[in-house]
């Protein structure tokens, strides 16, 4: 609790310091993110929640006019573009998304991207993808080396949720499909799926998340202070903290085992 | 009076009892690992996934007793069981590594290290045979 207090007295103290008449301020502050993808960002009844809103709920500490819709994600995107939308959470940095939005320089968190099968599919490295169709959820961003690696060597198809990538992979359309690792495995257990389902362990690829403010929005004069911000709750740890209370109730280790 | 020699007779069962669930647990290895004993600051960095590799430079593949887990964290890795979850989610979840892998059954646990040089775990003290070898005795 005194980490919390500190926080929001740093940040305050971040944000007062130059830029607190910001026309952001005047405004409500529209966020929001991927509507599946816990514990970063996921929708339910009609609300935001998780890691990327608690952080930018702490960023915005100051201001109480925060608020987050639930849009598919290219909507997102397309209304972030336009300044209808003025943060996004969870969201990864490419030259394309650079246009129209400003990344905070430091990183959310990281997340580790891997390869699910059926279970026996000899899958052990990224080499024996070669002769499979895979598939991906839409919008996914992998880092440069894997996506050279894919446009180079792979089959790859894209859909619009993991629940279709896991019916897909069920009927033998698919052989195998790239995914995060930990909240995959946690939608299969929450649904109480009953999929013959394994992973390869060692990640295809790890990918930073971040948070980006529309260039369209005035918000986006505060980025600079946003980001030193986000480095003081990293350094605090309250970024892992708040982790841990999201998935408190996961059972990682019972997941793995 | 009655009361009083209850309590101190609970006493002693008590503390008997932890005394001896913190001796009886000790770390083994292959009897062929030329690993003959590892500092505890090794053991837990073997057990948070920090490194794979014995002393030596050997491969090490580390093995949780659910038995004796809570102990053997508590004393090694200074972890409660909770807080042991949080730690591999973090690191499972940035694709820092895995948990080492549970065995529900201590003997099961026993003869696959018995047949693996790379393998370490650790089991109840009684339990130890020469198809083990003892490296460390929980302090």
């Amino acid at each position: 609790m005194k980490k919390l207090t500190k926080i929001f007295v740093l940040v305050v103290m971040v944000f007062s310091s130059s830029q607190v008449l910001s026309a952001c301020q005047d405004k409500d502050i529209i966020v929001s993110g991927k509507p599946g993808y816990p514990p970063v960002s996921w929708g339910r009844d009609g609300e935001l929640s998780g890691l990327g809103y608690t952080v930018v709920n702490g960023l915005f500490s100051h201001n109480s006019w925060v608020k987050t819709r639930v849009l598919p994600w290219k909507r997102v995107l397309v209304m972030a573009e336009q300044g209808m939308i003025d943060v996004v959470v969870g969201i990864r940095e490419t030259p394309e998304r650079s246009k129209h939005l400003a990344f905070i320089h430091t990183p959310l968190i990281e997340v580790s991207q891997n390869v699910f099968h059926m279970k026996g599919t000899v899958i052990n490295s990224k080499s024996d993808l070669k002769t499979k169709k895979g598939g991906f959820i839409s919008g996914t961003v992998f880092n440069a080396e894997f996506a050279k690696y894919a446009k180079n060597n792979l089959t790859l198809s894209s859909v619009d949720t993991l629940q279709q990538n896991l019916k897909k992979l069920e009927y033998g359309r698919i052989q195998y499909f790239i995914s995060p690792l930990l909240p995959t495995i946690h939608y299969i257990n929450e649904n109480h799926m009953d999929i013959n389902i394994a992973f390869m362990a060692e990640p295809l690829f790890t990918t930073i998340e971040k948070i980006a403010i529309s260039k369209a929005s005035p918000c986006v004069e505060l980025i600079d202070a946003m980001d030193k911000a986000l480095q003081l709750m990293h350094q605090q740890d309250f970024i892992y903290q708040q982790f841990d209370l999201l998935t408190v109730k996961w059972d990682v280790l019972k997941y793995l085992n | 009076m009655k009361t009083i020699y209850k309590l101190i007779l609970c006493l002693i069962f008590v503390g008997s009892y932890s005394v001896a669930s913190l001796a009886d647990i000790v770390v083994v290895v292959h009897p062929g690992n030329p690993v003959s004993a590892l500092e505890l600051s090794n053991i837990k960095r073997l057990f948070l996934g920090k490194t794979t590799k014995f002393s030596n430079g050997d491969t090490a593949v580390p093995f949780e007793n659910s038995a004796q887990k809570s102990i053997f964290h508590h004393q090694i890795t200074g972890k409660e069981v909770a807080q042991l979850k949080a730690y591999w989610a973090r690191r499972v979840f940035s694709g820092k590594g895995f948990p080492p892998k549970e065995m529900l059954d201590s003997g099961k646990l026993k003869s696959l290290i018995a047949n693996d040089l790379t393998s370490i775990g650790y089991i109840d003290s009684t339990a130890v045979d020469p198809t083990v070898k003892v490296i460390m005795i929980l302090p």
